[in-house]
């Protein structure tokens, strides 16, 4: 235990009842030069000896043979300075017998101190215990699934009832939500780009839309197990309030003013009651929201629910068994195995390169949908060879096509990438088209009427499409490559939209006036 | 001190109608992306902070005032420039999330407290240290 006076000696005084007037704080008052006899001259700061020592510590001895700050009892010896103080036996505060007054018993000791002390480190330690333990829980990167396929189902409504856009996506299964967190930002970014957003409009502050929800229930004796996997809930009861409000998205000026009156309307509002719409408009079916279970929690799913709808739409049943999901060693593997499925039209194989993770509902649907295809007709062709280049992109690796060979009724086709220029040979044909020569080309096809701007348009998207290649984007699951048809649209799309400028935005919106 | 960690308990983040305290919102950081080391640490100093001020509080009341002066500048300087980069995004009022201000305000506040607390003790104890040797009784 240590006590101020190591660290700069602060102690109130009025911790120190037997003060001498005109002392500081319980000081030692000791001058330079000047030394108590037979006792080590020391900084007067550094020892307080006044005070009770308490817990654990070094020993001091006083000249005399006793502790400091312990009762003196007997005859004490004592040194009077020139201004009547000795800095060490005056000091000696407690127990000291004070001049002039007969010996008596020893005064208990003071713990006031060492009580207040304890009692602000016990507290302080259970408080940040419990602050700290409380913190931590709270921040625990917790799964947002739920329990059970209906408190999943409720939690859905109830998040979009409170308007939580962040757990409504976090809420969703974990692969549909990575594909929406995935894209949103890079998004948003094109479009303020673009100047159809603006400048400061944030990918996490949605605006425009407003959900109220109330009394919402599920019939749980009327869900619908599917699989271990699936289960679709029935929404019976409630209302459903949305508030919409255009001037609440954050649209650039110029798009405000293009879209003219549609602005400057008011906020629109609609309740639905669910048990209304169920009678009139629903044939006295509840509204199904699909639940699956990834890991040991239940999440509700858009891709799940949309299949449910179009399986019912065609009045065709959930498969009990679905196709399983086989991907291959690499990426590029995965590629070669897609085109292959693809020329031979094996629907089958194509669903199972599929991701199971983003796309595990075509994979449980799959068994219907190769029996409403039926037997497809092969292509005729087969890949000879396919090289491709490797880029890491959002969530998985994009292949853009290097070299592909292929063997169509028995003729070779073959399409060769060099930088920004792509070679077609086949038969007699042997053709070479560049970024730079797409403009030439669309002028040429388009004749003189084709607007100037338009061929602009056309030349340099097609120019950026040609310099970033065409490419498919293969993603990992559980260590195995798959074809993602998702990531392969939005590298696409991007790909487009990075062709694009401002003013071509401005041209677009002319035409629309 | 105190008022900071207060502070960190109160809402941050606001996404509908739904607040998020600070340490809620670290609880996103997989929505965020951050499901990784990086995400490990900022949560593991963040939350660090509160036995911080534990130490700091213990060791003031042992007297070790410059120790736990120190502690509170390095304690204040972390949570203050946390809480005053939330501040200054804070105020999305029509948006559906945003920051909300309540939180990172008090512990901004209680920040600037520690700091300007911390200085005065190591201050003032140094005044002292300087005076005491040589000065007047």
């Amino acid at each position: 235990m240590t006590y101020p006076g190591g660290g700069g000696g602060e102690w109130p005084p009025q911790n120190n009842p037997y003060q001498q007037p005109g002392q500081q704080g319980g000081y030692p008052q000791q001058y330079p030069g000047q030394q108590q006899p037979g006792q080590p001259q020391q900084g007067g700061w550094q020892q307080n000896p006044g005070y009770p020592q308490t817990g654990p510590q070094p020993q001091q001895q006083n000249p005399y043979g006793q502790p400091q700050g312990y009762p003196q009892t007997g005859p004490q010896q004592q040194q009077q300075q020139g201004w009547g103080q000795d800095p060490y036996g005056q000091q000696q505060q407690f127990g000291q017998q004070p001049f002039g007054y007969a010996a008596g018993p020893p005064p208990k000791k003071k713990r006031t101190g060492l009580v207040v002390t304890s009692l602000v480190v016990v507290l302080a330690l259970a408080g940040g215990a419990a602050f700290f333990v409380w913190g931590l829980k709270k921040s625990d990167d917790v799964a947002a699934g739920a329990p059970s396929p209906a408190a999943a189902a409720d939690a859905l409504v109830q998040k979009l009832g409170s308007g939580d856009i962040i757990s409504i996506m976090d809420g969703l299964a974990p692969a549909e939500a990575k594909l929406g967190k995935d894209y949103t930002a890079t998004t948003v970014t094109e479009l303020k780009r673009l100047e159809i957003l603006k400048p400061d409009a944030d990918p996490n502050k949605v605006t425009g839309a407003e959900f109220k929800v109330e009394g919402i229930k599920f019939d749980e004796s009327k869900a619908e197990q599917v699989n271990d996997h699936l289960t679709i809930n029935m929404l019976t009861e409630g209302k459903l309030t949305i508030t919409s409000d255009i001037k609440k998205i954050p649209l650039t000026e110029k798009l405000v003013k293009a879209l003219g009156a549609k602005v400057d309307q008011a906020p629109e509002t609609e309740t639905i009651d669910i048990a209304e719409k169920i009678k009139t408009e629903n044939k006295g079916e509840p509204f199904r929201i699909a639940t699956v279970k990834v890991g040991s929690d239940w999440y509700p799913s858009v891709f799940y629910t949309i299949a449910d709808y179009a399986l019912r739409e065609e009045k065709l049943q959930w498969p009990k068994q679905g196709i399983a999901p086989a991907g291959a060693g690499s990426a590029s593997d995965a590629v070669k195995q897609m085109v292959d499925a693809s020329l031979a039209a094996d629907l089958n194989k194509v669903i199972g390169l599929l991701p199971p993770d983003e796309l595990g509902v075509l994979q449980d649907v799959g068994p219907v949908l190769v029996q409403k295809a039926g037997k497809l007709p092969a292509t005729g062709g087969k890949l000879i060879s396919l090289e491709t280049d490797s880029k890491d992109v959002t969530g998985g690796k994009l292949l853009t096509v290097k070299k592909l060979v292929l063997e169509i009724d028995g003729e070779q086709g073959e399409i060769t990438r060099d930088g920004d220029c792509y070679s077609v040979k086949a038969d007699k044909t042997d053709e070479r088209l560049c970024a730079d020569e797409i403009k030439k080309l669309v002028e040429q096809q388009g004749g003189k009427k084709m607007p100037a701007a338009a061929a602009d348009v056309i030349s340099r998207v097609g120019g950026q499409l040609l310099k970033d290649g065409v490419g498919v984007v293969a993603t990992q699951v559980d260590g195995k490559w798959y074809v993602s048809p998702f990531r392969t649209y939005y590298e696409l799309t991007f790909t487009l939209m990075r062709g694009l400028q401002p003013k071509d935005i401005d041209e677009l919106l002319k035409l629309v006036k | 001190m105190v008022t900071t960690v207060v502070g960190t308990f109160l809402p941050w983040l606001r996404s509908g109608s739904v607040t998020r305290d600070s340490y809620q919102v670290l609880a996103l950081r997989g929505w965020a992306g951050l499901n990784n080391a990086s995400g490990e640490i900022v949560r593991g100093i963040w939350v660090g902070m509160i036995p911080l001020v534990t130490l700091c509080v213990i060791l003031f009341a042992l007297g070790l005032r410059r120790f736990a002066a120190c502690l509170a500048i390095l304690f204040g300087t972390i949570t203050g420039t946390v809480a005053a980069l939330a501040a200054v995004q804070g105020g999305n009022e029509g948006s559906l999330v945003g920051i909300s201000l309540i939180g990172p305000t008090v512990a901004l506040g209680g920040a600037v407290l520690a700091v300007a607390g911390a200085i005065t003790v190591l201050t003032a104890s140094t005044r002292t240290v300087l005076r005491t040797p040589g000065g007047t009784p």
